[in-house]
């Protein structure tokens, strides 16, 4: 029940993002709403599942592209492993904790999104600046508001921080 | 027993990993050199299509009083241009004929909503409803009455990916209206265009249309690409540096038009395109 659970809200996350966020995009910029759901299921979610459903997500975002099959899944799959991994640290007990592991998480899935996407490009490092960093920051601000208004006891229940669900559980 | 449980989770987390990995890997070196929407590209889009259709037609029932307000104006304005444009073009045909050209022929075209983007940086892509069952095909041009769309890059049965103007892999034989200058339009991957190939010596002035020329055999001729944004002609080199800021808002897009026809002239099948 709570795999399914995890793949209605991704799918969702998914169809969100390809459909509604434009609605959130600023000067072109739009934050990364799959990365945001991806880590909200990691709080809950076994390792190699989050792995699989980060391959999953991400196939399915790379299947509406132009020519680069395999991006976001190889992206959103170590996006997902990291998340997991990374939340299970105990000494995560406040939400600037819970959103500086983020920052990593999203700053790992941006550069091997930018690298596969621009590698060649001659404005490589110009278009890390003005496009890719613009939408990580985007992302992470998004993610602080969302997990700003979810009640503290929600994210410190399951994994973070040594909750209930603390720690690999193995 | 606990010891081998760990290993056992331990070993699954990073097979899974691996797998994931490889796979991406394999997809990134071989699905995307063939240039054709692979099976498991078509299972995605479909699946993306027949999620995100329901999302839209939703998005689009909340605009809907506003967008009758705003179109029955657009009608009004339209059919007094409608008028002036038949009496102009019944002259033009007068006149070819006089001339000995051939009369141009109406593009026939497939209505599709636009139910999905992409809008990864550098990436610009979005999901039609039309496919392959309304006679859809890869390379098809797709317009708006704003100008320019793009082209049509996958297809499956009931739906179509459309690489936009606006992805920086986008090129295409442009010309000004003004001047009937040709260049190429490219996207820099920055949020703009450039018009390259257009000499030092001819004048261009920010705010001049960029259209397609119809030269190559996947546009139509005739169809705003941009508008001129800025003009650099101080660098070394033969050509001008022309900044170009696509014409049609890819973020309101709700609505693009396929074309299906062949855009010929009569007594001119030289420019047919070969399908």
């Amino acid at each position: 029940m709570k795999q399914i659970s995890h793949i209605v809200i991704l799918i969702a996350a998914v169809v969100t993002q390809i459909t509604i966020v434009d609605v959130l995009s600023v000067k072109g910029i739009s934050p990364d709403l799959v990365l945001i759901a991806l880590c909200f299921v990691a709080l809950r979610g076994d390792r190699y599942e989050l792995t699989a459903l980060g391959f999953l997500a991400g196939l399915l975002l790379d299947s509406i592209g132009p020519g680069i099959l395999g991006a976001n899944a190889l992206a959103k799959s170590i996006a997902g492993f990291l998340a997991v991994t990374l939340f299970s640290v105990k000494s995560i007990h406040h939400l600037y904790e819970l959103l500086g592991v983020f920052a990593i998480i999203a700053l790992v899935n941006s550069f091997i999104l930018h690298f596969i996407i621009f590698v060649g490009h001659q404005s490589f490092w110009a278009l890390l600046i003005s496009k890719t960093l613009p939408s990580l920051v985007y992302t992470i601000v998004l993610f602080f508001i969302f997990f700003f208004f979810l009640p503290v006891t929600y994210w410190k229940r399951y994994r973070v921080g040594g909750g209930i669900d603390s720690g690999l559980n193995y | 027993m606990d010891s081998y449980k760990k290993h056992k989770f331990l070993l699954l987390d990073y097979s899974v990993l691996t797998g994931s990995i490889v796979l991406s890997l394999v997809l990134l070196f071989t699905a995307n050199n063939s240039g054709k929407t692979s099976g498991l590209q078509k299972v995605g889009i479909e699946v993306l299509g027949f999620a995100a259709s329901p999302v839209q037609d939703f998005k689009s029932l909340v605009r809907v009083r506003a967008k009758n307000r705003r179109l029955a104006k657009e009608n009004a304005e339209l059919q007094l241009d409608l008028s002036r444009y038949k009496e102009a073009f019944r002259e033009n045909v007068r006149l070819r004929k006089l001339v000995g050209f051939g009369i141009r022929r109406g593009l026939s075209v497939v209505p599709a909503r636009v139910i999905g983007r992409n809008n990864m940086p550098g990436v610009k892509t979005i999901l039609l409803d039309v496919g392959s069952n309304k006679e859809i095909k890869s390379e098809l041009p797709v317009v708006s009455g704003e100008g320019l769309v793009g082209k049509v890059i996958h297809v499956t049965p009931n739906y179509s990916t459309v690489q936009l103007v606006i992805d920086r892999n986008f090129r295409a034989a442009a010309r000004i209206q003004r001047n009937r200058e040709t260049g190429i339009f490219e996207m820099t991957g920055k949020g703009f265009g450039v018009l390259s190939g257009v000499h030092h010596r001819v004048e261009i002035i920010p705010g001049d249309t960029v259209i397609t020329t119809g030269m190559e055999s996947l546009y139509p001729a005739g169809f705003v690409i941009g508008i001129v944004d800025k003009v650099d002609d101080s660098q070394p080199g033969l050509f001008q540096n022309i900044r170009v800021a696509p014409r049609v808002n890819f973020t309101r897009l709700e609505e693009a038009f396929v074309v299906l026809n062949d855009y010929r002239m009569n007594g001119d099948d030289s420019r047919a395109r070969k399908r």
